[in-house]
């Protein structure tokens, strides 16, 4: 019979929390590359003209198709030896999972793009609303409502995902506690805290963006 | 005597998807002031015609003018060029088109789609433009749905509010493609009342419908259109009541549920 014993973990309250700052800086600014970006890939892959589809959608493929772990090492120590940019673990982490995660995004932009109505851009053209206007005013509002549940689950991957940062020794929620696991060989209770601690960041949006949902939902 | 120049003229207008002909060389002209109903069976291209005079369509052939300025064309050194920008904006912003499915833009209120381009196009401020919508709304009867959001209209409150946003960046010509047929029997009085009101008051108007009642009574000229073909075009006296041609009298039947 195992001995639980969750009173070590008080011990290392701090460690847990710095390790969830790192974990949600890394994530947070990956939710801001990835959204940008996303949009720009999104907005071209959903282009007629080749020039721009084509190359997004390439990228789109590279970078959804292949891991991200692999991306992460890659960035970190190919980089250097290719282009002589040398990049911090950190920042290495946070370039490869807002590349990685915009391809997701630019899925889901593409998407939502493509179910708005061509009625509503017929409209905006009619009345003289340029394509900028009409993107930013007509068809990015309407998609963003409808994205909303996808870009959720997008946040809560990167979340979760970012834990592989730990590949390359940042310090983010996984790798910190994986060391402290060699000093106090409590790995099930620290493990099981440490899914809380996910939990505890990830629910709040989740939440959050329900409720947002909701409120759309009542005023369409 | 001046000739007075059309509000509208088709110089043998085709449009092709793929290899489907629509369009099979349309000529057409709308006095100013005129209400045209352009009657025909689905499929016959009416709509395509429209499309075309909004420049949502822009690879036809052939020259469409609009109050004697090409659309979307330029002649230089004897050929026919596409232009865009300004160019193209100064002859296709004479044109106010309302659609079969009102397309107003769910994320905005009633006021909020009929200034959108008022604020972004010609550059008011939100209080000239928020002006203009109350007189607008005050016209097609809505005045009191100005903070709704469309989703909680009815279809024919939907389309007065399509009409309105229209209307606000004042249209010298106004389209219409087939603007009842997605409304119950009951609301599409109150659409077609609206459509009378703006032809006693001089807009000039082309109106693609199935409602021929309507172009009975408010148009000047009915043009009946059949696979990418005019068949038949007149004063709608002549033509409802006394078609020429074969295929406007079966089409007519057809539609009035009456023997040939």
């Amino acid at each position: 019979m195992y001995d639980w014993n969750f009173n070590v973990i008080w011990d290392y309250r701090m460690v847990y929390m710095r390790g969830a700052l790192i974990t949600l800086e890394l994530s947070l600014l990956a939710v801001v590359f990835s959204m940008s970006l996303g949009l720009f890939v999104g907005i071209a892959r959903h282009s007629k003209r080749y020039i721009l589809s084509f190359p997004a959608s390439c990228y789109v493929e590279i970078f959804r198709d292949t891991p991200l772990l692999i991306q992460i090492v890659w960035i970190y120590y190919c980089l250097p030896i290719l282009l002589g940019v040398t990049l911090t673990a950190f920042w290495a982490s946070t370039v490869a999972l807002s590349l990685h995660m915009s391809a997701y995004v630019a899925e889901i932009f593409r998407a939502g793009i493509a179910s708005v109505d061509k009625g509503h851009v017929d409209a905006a053209k009619i009345l003289g609303l340029n394509y900028f206007q009409t993107m930013t005013r007509i068809i990015l509002p309407q998609v963003f409502r409808r994205m909303l549940p996808p870009l959720v689950n997008n946040f809560a991957d990167i979340l979760k995902l970012s834990a592989l940062a730990s590949v390359i020794g940042v310090y983010e929620l996984l790798h910190s506690v994986d060391n402290v696991i060699m000093n106090n060989f409590r790995p099930l209770e620290m493990y099981s805290v440490l899914a809380l601690v996910y939990f505890v960041l990830i629910f709040p949006v989740a939440f959050g963006a329900r409720r947002a949902e909701l409120y759309f939902a009542r005023r369409i | 005597m001046t000739p007075t120049v059309p509000a509208i003229q088709l110089q043998d207008v085709k449009k092709r998807f793929g290899s489907l002909d629509v369009l099979c060389g349309i000529n057409l002209e709308v006095d100013p002031g005129g209400v045209v109903c352009v009657i025909g069976p689905s499929g016959s291209g009416k709509s395509t015609l429209l499309r075309c005079i909004a420049y949502l369509e822009d690879d036809f052939e052939g020259k469409i003018y609009l109050e004697g300025d090409l659309l979307g064309r330029a002649l230089r050194n004897g050929h026919l060029e596409r232009v865009g920008g300004a160019a193209l904006r100064k002859v296709q912003i004479k044109v106010g088109m309302v659609f079969q499915n009102f397309n107003l833009w769910p994320h905005k209120t009633v006021l909020g789609n009929i200034i959108q381009a008022l604020i972004l196009v010609k550059k008011m401020t939100r209080t000239e433009a928020e002006d203009i919508g109350d007189q607008l709304l005050a016209k097609v009867g809505l005045s009191d749905k100005r903070k709704e959001y469309p989703s909680r209209l009815s279809g024919g409150q939907q389309q007065r509010v399509a009409i309105a946003r229209a209307l606000a960046m004042r249209p010298r010509i106004m389209l219409f493609d087939e603007v009842t047929s997605a409304l119950d029997a009951e609301l599409v009085d109150e659409v077609l009342q609206v459509m009378k009101q703006l032809a006693e008051e001089g807009m000039t108007m082309l109106v693609v419908t199935h409602e021929l009642g309507f172009a009975a009574r408010v148009a000047d000229r009915v043009v009946f259109m059949d696979e990418g073909v005019v068949i038949e075009e007149g004063p709608s006296e002549k033509v409802l009541k006394n078609p020429s041609q074969l295929r406007t009298r079966e089409f007519l039947s057809l539609v009035t549920h009456e023997e040939i």
